[in-house]
C-alpha cells in the first residue's frame, strides 16, 4: 500500500508511514468495524470523526492526527507533503498509551469518563484547558471532556471537572469568571443602563454646572440659551471654567418617568432567551484549566472497579432516596406501626413556588439537595429523605413521638426560613412544613 | 479669718440703700432699659396673650390640619451638607416615623472626603433616600442646598441639618401654618439641644437655645418680626423658593434666605411644637468658631446686603423694617453700647466697682430665674428641662461675658477686615466670587 493512498482520497484507507500502520477515517461510520490492533495512527479531516474517534472507548489513545488546522483534540496536523514528521511523536505516544493497553474502563459512566479523560491528558502531559469559542452557550468549550462525554452541555462538564477536582484528580487554575442568564444559562448578555426606577433606557445624561457667583446649581440644559452659557438664577454670562463655573458631577434624568439620579441600575438582556436580568440574579462561574494530579496518575493505572465519581458524591447518593422506593417504605412502616405501636411521621417541606420557578431546572434542584443536605443532620440515621414531582422535600421520621415531631418540625421551619432570610433569598418565610402521622 | 459676708454684706446693703432709686437706675440703665424690656416685660406679655387666644388659634391649627391631610401635598426634605454619611441612617429612621408620610428624602453630599458617597448610595438602594446626589467637588452649602432644590418635586421643601432628629410629629407641625395663611412662604422649625448633657458648654447652650430660639422666635413670630428660619429645620414653599432664587452663598445663608423671602412679600412665622433636636458644640474652642462665623454674617447680610430694608423705597415694610432693626440693635448696637456702659462705670464707678459687679449678677440671676419661668410656661418639655435650672446661675457669665466677647471680636473682623469671606466653611472660589461681587 502506497502512502499517496492515505492521503488521498483513494481507497484503500490504510498505509505505512514508518513501521506504523495509519488509517485514513474520511466518516465516523467507518469506525464500527476497525479492529484497534490492527491500526497505529488514526488520521481525520472532519470534525465529526474526531469526536467520534474520542467518545470511542477502544481507539480514543490513539495516536491522533487531523489534515487541515491545528486542534486542540489532536496530537498535531498531518502534513500531507511531509507524512513522516509525525512519527517521532507518534514513537513517545505510542510508548505512553502501552501502559493502557491491557486496562479496562469502569462500568460507571462517570468513573468511565474521568478515567478516559485521565489516561488521554497524562499520555499526551496535557493540562485540561478550556477555549474561547462563540459555538458554546458560555463562551468556553471544554476539548477532550466534552468529546468524550455524552454530556452536550458546557455547565454539566464544568460541574464534573469540579467534581473530579473535589476528589483531587485535578488541581485547577482559575483563568475567567463568567456570568450567565439565570434562565437560559447563555453567558451572551447585552448590558446596559437603565433609570433606577422605573428600568426605562430611555435616560439622558447631563453634567451638573455650579456658577458660583450665585450658588446655583443645576443641569447644562438649564444655561444653555443661544449656544451660550446663562445662569437662570442671576442671568449672568458663565465664560470661564473653574473662574465663573465648574461642573461638579453628572446626572441622569430618565425620560420615562423623569426621575433624576446619579445612580443607574445595570441590566443584563439574553441574547438568546431575550431574558432581561438584573446583575445579582446573573449566575457566576469560575472557569479553570484542570492538571491531573499525583492521584490522577494513579487513578488512570486502575483496572475495572466499581466505583463512582460523579456530580454526586456518595454521600449525596445516600442522601436521597427515590421517591417511589421512599412510598413503598412509608406503606411498610405503616402496617409496621399498627403491628408494633410505634409511631412514624412524613414531613413534607414546601418551598414558595415564586422562590423556585425563578431558578432553571439545574438551579431547583442544586436548591433541593443542598436543603436535604442541611436537614440530614437533624435527623435520626434511619429517616429517609426524598423529592417527589412537586418539587417539595419529603422526610419520612421514623420511630418519633408526637413531641419530637413537632420540636423537629418547629426547628427546621425557624432554622431554614432564617438561614434563607439572612442570605438574601427573601424577606419573608419561603419555606412551609407540614408534618402527619402515617398510621393506617 | 473673718467670713466675706461679715463685713462685705453690711456695707453692700447700706450702700444700694443710701443710693436709692435714681442711683440705682443711673447705674443700671442698661439692665433696665435693654434687658428689662426686651427680656422679662414682653415674654411674659406674649405668654398672657397666648394663654387668652389658645382656643382660638387651637381652632385655627385644627382647620390648617385637616387641610393638609386632605391635600396630602408632596413635601420635599433636602439635606446637604459635607461628611454627613455616619448620620444619614439614623436620619432616615426618625423621619420613617413621622406622622406626615407624603414626602420624598433628598440628600446632596457636597463633596465629602469620607463614607459619604458609599453610605448614601446603599440607602438610595435600599429605598431609605429617595435621591442621592453628590458634587464630586465641594461648591458649598448654598450650591448643594440648590442642587437638591432644583431635583425637588414637592410643593412643599423642609430643608434639615443631617445630624438632627425629630419629634414624631415635627414635620406635619411645620407645614401646618402654611395652610393657616396664604402669605406664609416660610415656617422656622423648634431647634433644641440633644446632646445638654454632656459637657458644661452644652449645657449653658441649651439654656440659650430655650431663650433665644424657643421663646424668643415665638415673641418675635408674635410680632411679625421673625427673621432668622434655622437652617437645622425650615419649611419653604417651592414657588416661594424659586421666586427668590434659593439660597444665595453664606456663611449665614438661614438668616439671608429668611430676609429674601420676607422681602419677597411674604410671611415668616415659627412652629414652637415643630420640634427638632440637634447637637449643639461641647467644647468652647468649637462653639466660639461656629458663633464667629453667625455673629460675622450679622454685618454681613442684615447691615451690608439687606441695608435697603432700613430706607424707604418702592418696597419698603416696616415689619421688614422692625425685623432687622430689632435684630440689628440688639446684637450689634447693644454689644457696643455694653462697652461705653463699662467704660461709664469704670470712669464714674470706680471706687464701688465690687457692689455694682455684684449687684449686677445678682440681678442677671434673678431675671435668669424669671425667665426660665416663661420657658417652663412655653414648653413641652418641662420635666426635662428642669435639670437645666441649676446651671442658669452660670448664664450671666457665659451671655453677659463670653457670647459679648466673641460677638465684640466678630464684628470688629467683618466691620473692618470682611473676614467671612475667608471662612473656610464656603470653598474659595465661591467665596472669591461673593466678595468680587459685593454680595
Amino acid at each position: 500500500m502506497r502512502l499517496q493512498n492515505v492521503i488521498s482520497n483513494r481507497r484503500p484507507e490504510f498505509a505505512q508511514i514508518g513501521k506504523y500502520q495509519a488509517l485514513r477515517v474520511s466518516h465516523q461510520g467507518r469506525l464500527a468495524n476497525v479492529d484497534p490492533n490492527t491500526v497505529d495512527i488514526i488520521i481525520v479531516e472532519d470534525e465529526s470523526t474526531l469526536k467520534a474517534i474520542l467518545k470511542n472507548d477502544v481507539l480514543y489513545l490513539k495516536p491522533l492526527f487531523y489534515i487541515g488546522d491545528t486542534r486542540k483534540e489532536c496530537d498535531g496536523t498531518f502534513n500531507v507533503d511531509a507524512p513522516h514528521q509525525i512519527v517521532s511523536k507518534v514513537d513517545v505516544l505510542t510508548k505512553a498509551i502501552e501502559e493502557y493497553a491491557d486496562l479496562d474502563l469502569p462500568s460507571d459512566p462517570s468513573d468511565r469518563l474521568l478515567t478516559k479523560v485521565l489516561r488521554y491528558l497524562i499520555s499526551r502531559k496535557k493540562v485540561l484547558k478550556p477555549i474561547n469559542t462563540r459555538l458554546s452557550s458560555i463562551g468556553y468549550s471544554f476539548p477532550v471532556i466534552e468529546d468524550m462525554s455524552i454530556e452536550s452541555n458546557p455547565l454539566h462538564i464544568i460541574k464534573h471537572l469540579n467534581a473530579f477536582s473535589s476528589q483531587d484528580y485535578f488541581s485547577r487554575q482559575p483563568i475567567d469568571k463568567i456570568n450567565i442568564c439565570y434562565d437560559c444559562n447563555s453567558s451572551y448578555l447585552n448590558f446596559s443602563e437603565c433609570c433606577t426606577k422605573c428600568n426605562s433606557l430611555d435616560l439622558k445624561t447631563e453634567e451638573l454646572v455650579h456658577h458660583f457667583r450665585c450658588a446655583y446649581v443645576g443641569p447644562q440644559s438649564d444655561f444653555m440659551k443661544d449656544e451660550k452659557l446663562i445662569c437662570p438664577k442671576c442671568d449672568h454670562q458663565l465664560k470661564h471654567i473653574g473662574i465663573d463655573y465648574d461642573k461638579p458631577s453628572e446626572i441622569h434624568t430618565c425620560k420615562s418617568c423623569n426621575h433624576s439620579s446619579q445612580e443607574t441600575k445595570m441590566k443584563a438582556k439574553c441574547v438568546d432567551c431575550c431574558k432581561e436580568n438584573e446583575l445579582e440574579q446573573l449566575v457566576t462561574y469560575d472557569i479553570h484549566e484542570y492538571r491531573p494530579t499525583e492521584k490522577a496518575v494513579a487513578k488512570s493505572l486502575e483496572s475495572t472497579k466499581a466505583q463512582s465519581f460523579g456530580i454526586q458524591s456518595e454521600e449525596e447518593h445516600d442522601l436521597l432516596t427515590n421517591y417511589g422506593a421512599f412510598n413503598m417504605i412509608k406503606s411498610h412502616e405503616a402496617k409496621r406501626q399498627s403491628i408494633a405501636n410505634t409511631s412514624t411521621f412524613e414531613m413534607i417541606m414546601s418551598v414558595e413556588d415564586k422562590i423556585l420557578n425563578g431558578l432553571n431546572e439545574g438551579m431547583q434542584m442544586a436548591m433541593l439537595q443542598e436543603l436535604a443536605s442541611i436537614i440530614k443532620p437533624y435527623l435520626k440515621h434511619n429517616d429517609l429523605i426524598a423529592l417527589d414531582r412537586d418539587r417539595n422535600i419529603n422526610v419520612l421520621l421514623i420511630d418519633y413521638t408526637s413531641q419530637e415531631n413537632e420540636v423537629i418540625q418547629d426547628t427546621l421551619h425557624y432554622n431554614l426560613n432564617k438561614m434563607l432570610m439572612d442570605n438574601g433569598w427573601s424577606n419573608h418565610e419561603i419555606i412551609s412544613i407540614t408534618s402527619r402521622s402515617i398510621k393506617e | 479669718m473673718t467670713p466675706v459676708w461679715e463685713y462685705f454684706l453690711p456695707d453692700y446693703i447700706s450702700y444700694w440703700i443710701a443710693a436709692g432709686i435714681p442711683k440705682f437706675v443711673r447705674i443700671f440703665w442698661y439692665f433696665v432699659i435693654f434687658e428689662l424690656t426686651r427680656y422679662i416685660s414682653i415674654d411674659f406679655l406674649i405668654a398672657f396673650y397666648f394663654k387668652i387666644t389658645e382656643k382660638r388659634r387651637s381652632k385655627k391649627w385644627m382647620t390648617a390640619r385637616n387641610k393638609l391631610f386632605a391635600e396630602n401635598p408632596l413635601i420635599s426634605i433636602i439635606i446637604p451638607g459635607k461628611n454627613e454619611g455616619p448620620h444619614l441612617f439614623k436620619l432616615t429612621k426618625s423621619l420613617a416615623e413621622q406622622t406626615y408620610k407624603h414626602f420624598e428624602l433628598i440628600i446632596v453630599d457636597d463633596g465629602s472626603n469620607d463614607d459619604t458617597p458609599t453610605i448614601g448610595k446603599n440607602l438610595e438602594r435600599l429605598g431609605l433616600i429617595h435621591t442621592f446626589l453628590r458634587n464630586e467637588m465641594r461648591g458649598g452649602k448654598a450650591s448643594a442646598a440648590n442642587l437638591a432644590l432644583r431635583y425637588s418635586k414637592g410643593k412643599i421643601v423642609v430643608h434639615l441639618d443631617a445630624d438632627c432628629s425629630f419629634d414624631c410629629d415635627a414635620i406635619e407641625n411645620i407645614i401646618i401654618p402654611f395652610y393657616m395663611d396664604d402669605k406664609i412662604g416660610a415656617v422656622g422649625g423648634n431647634v433644641k439641644v440633644r446632646n445638654y448633657r454632656d459637657s458644661l458648654c452644652a449645657k449653658l447652650q441649651a439654656i440659650e437655645y430655650l431663650k433665644t430660639v424657643s421663646i424668643g422666635r415665638i415673641i418675635t413670630s408674635t410680632l411679625g418680626i421673625y427673621k432668622i428660619i434655622s437652617g437645622a429645620f425650615g419649611a419653604f414653599r417651592m414657588d416661594v423658593l424659586d421666586k427668590v432664587g434659593g439660597w444665595d452663598i453664606g456663611p449665614g445663608l438661614d438668616g439671608d434666605i429668611t430676609v429674601k423671602i420676607r422681602k419677597s412679600g411674604y410671611k415668616t412665622v415659627f412652629s414652637p411644637t415643630a420640634i427638632c433636636l440637634t447637637n449643639a458644640p461641647s467644647k468652647f474652642k468649637v462653639l466660639t468658631k461656629q458663633r464667629l462665623r453667625w455673629d460675622k454674617s450679622i454685618i454681613r447680610f442684615r447691615v451690608r446686603k439687606h441695608k435697603d430694608v432700613y430706607f424707604p423705597h418702592q418696597g419698603f415694610s416696616w415689619s421688614n423694617f422692625f425685623a432687622l432693626f430689632e435684630n440689628v440693635f440688639y446684637n450689634v448696637v447693644l454689644d457696643l453700647t455694653w462697652w461705653i456702659y463699662i467704660i461709664d462705670m469704670v470712669l464714674n464707678y470706680s471706687s464701688s466697682l465690687d457692689f455694682i459687679i455684684y449687684m449686677n449678677l445678682t440681678l442677671y440671676f434673678c431675671v435668669g430665674f424669671v425667665q426660665m419661668t416663661s420657658i417652663y410656661i412655653f414648653s413641652e418639655r418641662r420635666k426635662e428641662e428642669l435639670y437645666l435650672w441649676r446651671y442658669l446661675p452660670l448664664m450671666s457669665l457665659y451671655t453677659g461675658l463670653y457670647l459679648r466677647f466673641v460677638r465684640s471680636r466678630a464684628y470688629i473682623d467683618e466691620w473692618f477686615f470682611r473676614k467671612s469671606y475667608d471662612d473656610p466653611w464656603n470653598p474659595v472660589k465661591s467665596s472669591s466670587q461673593a466678595k468680587a461681587n459685593g454680595f
